[in-house]
């Protein structure tokens, strides 16, 4: 994957569509190709748990809410606890589970994790970071050891700063919803959904032919594969 | 349309709302030969009308473009002359009449000289004075000799050799009866002076062939006074001016305008006596008159003139020869009577005036936009153009000039005056482009700002800041500009319309703004200024400085003409590494929604600038918004 920011994602949409070219030169089409770009992004996050975008990250638990310590909090790379792949204790290989929402929590006792849970909104209200999840039961210590998928939250703020997910793709997401509202040549938008296709395509084969492990002993096997309906 | 952000099953836009026709349209403005167009509606004007067209006009080419600038041609304050008040090209020289009298001329290169004043005048037989000090003169040339009258004294002649004397008669060397008058016309053999302030009807006609002979002076002599009074149907029998037409001397008053033949005679009381001059009046035009001499001109076919209302001209009817006037200006008629209507009628006789711009077909009209010549600011320029060619019949109005007088050459050129100095318009030849007003006078900031009366720094300096000289062509000052369409709506008043993209064919090198303004929404709210620290306002219900109504336009962008490089080929501090260039094929996205929209070009920039076409990229939505 190539990766690029957002300044030269907007400056490739508008050599795709034939825009005039030049940074600031295109007064009303850069906001609304950054914001097709912004969408093109989210939505192309959300579909796989890309190797790229996750991370490990180390939390203590308050050991009385179940949250994490202020300290520790998650930082701003992580939006949401959806982007969350998995929570574990400390060196435990086995992710600790989701509390299923028929049970009732409140009955458990003890210092280990069990069962987490997304926190809700209004009881994750910090500036500079979040908890995101609590696990239960809450007077839990020790470390949490997370996977999620971190997004640089200026990715689409700062000009400079680069957007992490490949290149071509993003663009020509963006050209194709642009090429639509345009809704000039019906020709047009198809080859430019026939190239996005294509790009978002050669990105899952990357994760789906990467080498996994065969031996039958290791505790935990690659999970990123996945069946691709080409 | 199906879109498929995601593959994975999750669906962005699956449907994308488009809720407009799929199909994107083009309207193109490339039709500019309506010209300037006050008296309707912009609600409901054809494109090729303009709301505003201030400092850019249609061009013989069909384009649009910015007006021209003027550059220094002479300076007469070296010999002496003050204030110019008249101007006229004789002999390959410019003659200039000052407000002390004095009369000058300059050539073509730029060299001046003094060709009278008191010391001139008394080195003449009879040691006369010189001239008075005046505010009005005119002119007119006979038996290639000027004659330039200024009302208060004997009328001078300046011959080819420009050896200045006072018009006398001939025979007996005398002026005793040349008369005192401002208004000098020659036609059809005869020197016609009128504007005698004790005489204010009469005619004064010279012997026939003779300039300087007239009634009272020895025989022979058909000299004549005429008095047009009792022609004079409407309104004060002043004559205002007098001009030609064809074979006809067009006297006018306030409110009429007389057709006088000349040259007709009848015998004399007795037998043998000699046949007496009879001038004719065969037609009288009441309801159109003339505000002065010098806003009379004769172009031919045509000749206009400035009345209380606008301008007018008489033309020839094709079929029936019958001379019929037309309101030339009926589109901007509000903006002349607006103009007219604070100045009085020393004013307008005296500082009114008009020039040929034959090279630019067009016919300028001077107003200034105060009565007291040391507060006016600015002499604000009706130019009418008229192809007839091309049926074009366009007006517009030339800003930001502060002029006292103006002729044009055989050539064609037009040359201005300011103070003691004449300037020469640009005209379509290529090293007369100018692209600055005042060049080789004034200059701008470093910024290309000046002073909000548009006034520069003088002098211009000849040095660059490095020590280099500098190029007379790189002073002057911008000129501002200002195009305003009509209100458009694509054809269907009704439904809304998504613009796209906008694409403009211009030429030049000017830099310019192009607004877009939308559902009748040109101007903000009237900013209301400041009250006092009390927080109370004027008893008039005014406020301090309060600044108007600005524009608010939906959308603005900067862009420079299709000449310019730009985008890294231009040398530094001349638009290096940027802007938008109009000549770029690729799309300059320009989103919007609306009903109606107005489109705006304006800027304050050197020329040349040129517009060709400007195009809208759009689709039509349904009703709702």
């Amino acid at each position: 994957m190539e990766y690029a920011n957002s300044t030269q994602l907007i400056q490739d949409v508008v050599l795709e569509l034939s825009q005039f070219p030049g940074s600031g030169s295109q007064l009303y089409a850069e906001d609304n190709i950054l914001a097709k770009l912004r969408s093109v992004f989210n939505s192309l996050c959300g579909e796989a748990w890309w190797p790229h975008l996750l991370r490990w990250s180390s939390h203590e638990l308050d050991g009385n809410t179940g949250k994490v310590t202020l300290a520790t909090q998650f930082p701003t790379t992580l939006r949401d606890f959806a982007d969350i792949r998995a929570v574990h204790i400390d060196t435990s290989q086995k992710p600790i589970a989701r509390l299923p929402s028929d049970f009732n929590p409140f009955g458990l006792n003890g210092t280990t994790p069990l069962f987490v849970e997304p926190l809700p909104s209004e009881e994750d209200t910090t500036i500079g970071g979040k908890y995101l999840l609590r696990v239960w039961p809450q007077q839990s210590v020790g470390t949490l050891r997370v996977r999620a998928r971190h997004v640089n939250p200026n990715a689409f703020l700062d000009a400079e700063v680069i957007v992490p997910f490949d290149r071509f793709t993003l663009v020509m997401g963006a050209c194709m919803l642009y090429a639509a509202s345009d809704g000039n040549n019906p020709v047009e938008v198809t080859a430019f959904q026939a190239r996005y296709t294509d790009a978002l395509t050669k990105c899952r084969i990357e994760i789906s032919n990467m080498p996994t492990e065969l031996d039958t002993r290791a505790p935990s096997g690659v999970t990123e594969w996945q069946e691709w309906p080409v | 349309m199906s879109l498929m952000i995601s593959s994975g099953g999750k669906v962005l836009g699956k449907r994308i709302p488009l809720g407009k026709e799929p199909v994107i349209k083009e309207a193109t403005v490339r039709n500019f030969d309506g010209g300037w167009n006050i008296i309707d509606s912009d609600l409901n004007l054809d494109t090729k009308y303009a709301k505003i067209l201030d400092n850019v006009e249609r061009a013989p080419d069909g384009s649009l473009h910015m007006r021209l600038g003027t550059m220094l041609l002479h300076e007469f304050a070296g010999v002496g002359l003050g204030k110019l008040i008249g101007a006229w090209y004789f002999n390959t020289f410019i003659i200039v009449v000052d407000n002390e009298g004095l009369v000058g001329a300059g050539t073509a290169d730029g060299t001046v000289y003094k060709i009278f004043d008191d010391t001139i005048a008394a080195a003449l037989p009879g040691a006369p004075l010189g001239w008075s000090p005046c505010e009005f003169v005119s002119f007119a040339e006979l038996r290639g000799e000027l004659m330039i009258g200024n009302g208060i004294d004997k009328p001078l002649l300046v011959p080819e050799n420009l050896a200045t004397r006072y018009l006398q008669d001939l025979g007996t060397g005398t002026n005793a009866f040349t008369p005192v008058a401002r208004f000098v016309r020659v036609h059809n053999e005869f020197v016609v002076w009128a504007g005698d302030f004790l005489l204010p009807s009469t005619l004064h006609i010279s012997a026939r062939g003779v300039g300087g002979t007239y009634v009272g002076d020895p025989i022979p002599n058909d000299a004549i006074k005429f008095d047009i009074a009792t022609f004079v149907t409407r309104g004060s029998s002043e004559i205002t001016g007098i001009g030609a037409y064809r074979d006809r001397l067009v006297v006018c008053t306030p409110e009429c305008v007389l057709m006088v033949k000349l040259g007709g005679y009848i015998d004399g009381a007795t037998s043998g006596d000699p046949q007496i001059h009879q001038p004719t009046v065969d037609d009288v035009i009441e309801n159109y008159g003339s505000i002065g001499h010098n806003m009379i001109l004769s172009l031919g076919e045509d000749m206009l003139f400035t009345d209380l209302v606008g301008v007018p001209s008489i033309q020839r009817a094709l079929i029936t020869n019958a001379i019929s006037p037309v309101r030339e200006s009926q589109l901007i008629d509000p903006a002349i009577q607006n103009m007219l209507r604070t100045l009085s009628v020393s004013t307008m006789q005296t500082r009114c005036f008009a020039v040929h711009d034959k090279r630019n077909y067009s016919s300028l009209f001077f107003i200034p936009n105060s009565d007291v010549e040391s507060t006016t600011t600015e002499t604000v320029c009706f130019a009418y153009k008229n192809i007839r060619a091309l049926k074009v019949r366009a007006w517009s109005r030339q800003r930001d000039w502060n002029w006292r007088a103006g002729c044009s050459t055989a050539e064609g050129r037009v040359v201005l005056c300011q103070g003691s100095r004449t300037f020469v318009y640009g005209s379509a030849l290529t090293d007369e482009q100018y692209p600055a007003d005042l060049i080789g006078y004034a200059e701008a900031f470093l910024d290309e700002t000046t002073f909000t009366d548009n006034t520069g720094w003088r002098p211009i300096a000849t040095l660059e800041a490095d020590g280099t000289e500098r190029l007379f062509e790189e002073s002057g000052l911008p000129i501002s500009f200002d195009w305003q369409l009509p209100w458009a709506d694509l054809d269907k008043r009704t439904r809304t319309k998504l613009s796209r993209y906008i694409k403009l064919d211009t030429t030049g090198t000017a830099d310019f703004h192009l607004e877009m303004f939308v559902d009748s929404m040109l101007h903000e709210k009237p900013l209301a200024g400041e009250t006092f620290d009390d927080g109370t306002i004027f008893t008039d219900g005014e406020f301090w400085l309060n600044t108007g109504m600005p524009y608010d336009p939906q959308l603005e962008m900067h862009m420079v003409g299709g000449s310019k490089y730009g985008l890294g080929l231009e040398e530094f501090e001349d638009w290096f590494g940027g802007s938008r260039i109009t000549s770029d094929e690729r799309l300059f996205a320009w989103p919007s929604k609306f009903n109606i929209f107005k489109m705006r070009l304006h800027g304050k920039s050197r020329g040349p600038l040129r517009i060709i076409s400007m195009s809208l990229f759009y689709h039509t939505g349904n009703i709702r918004r």
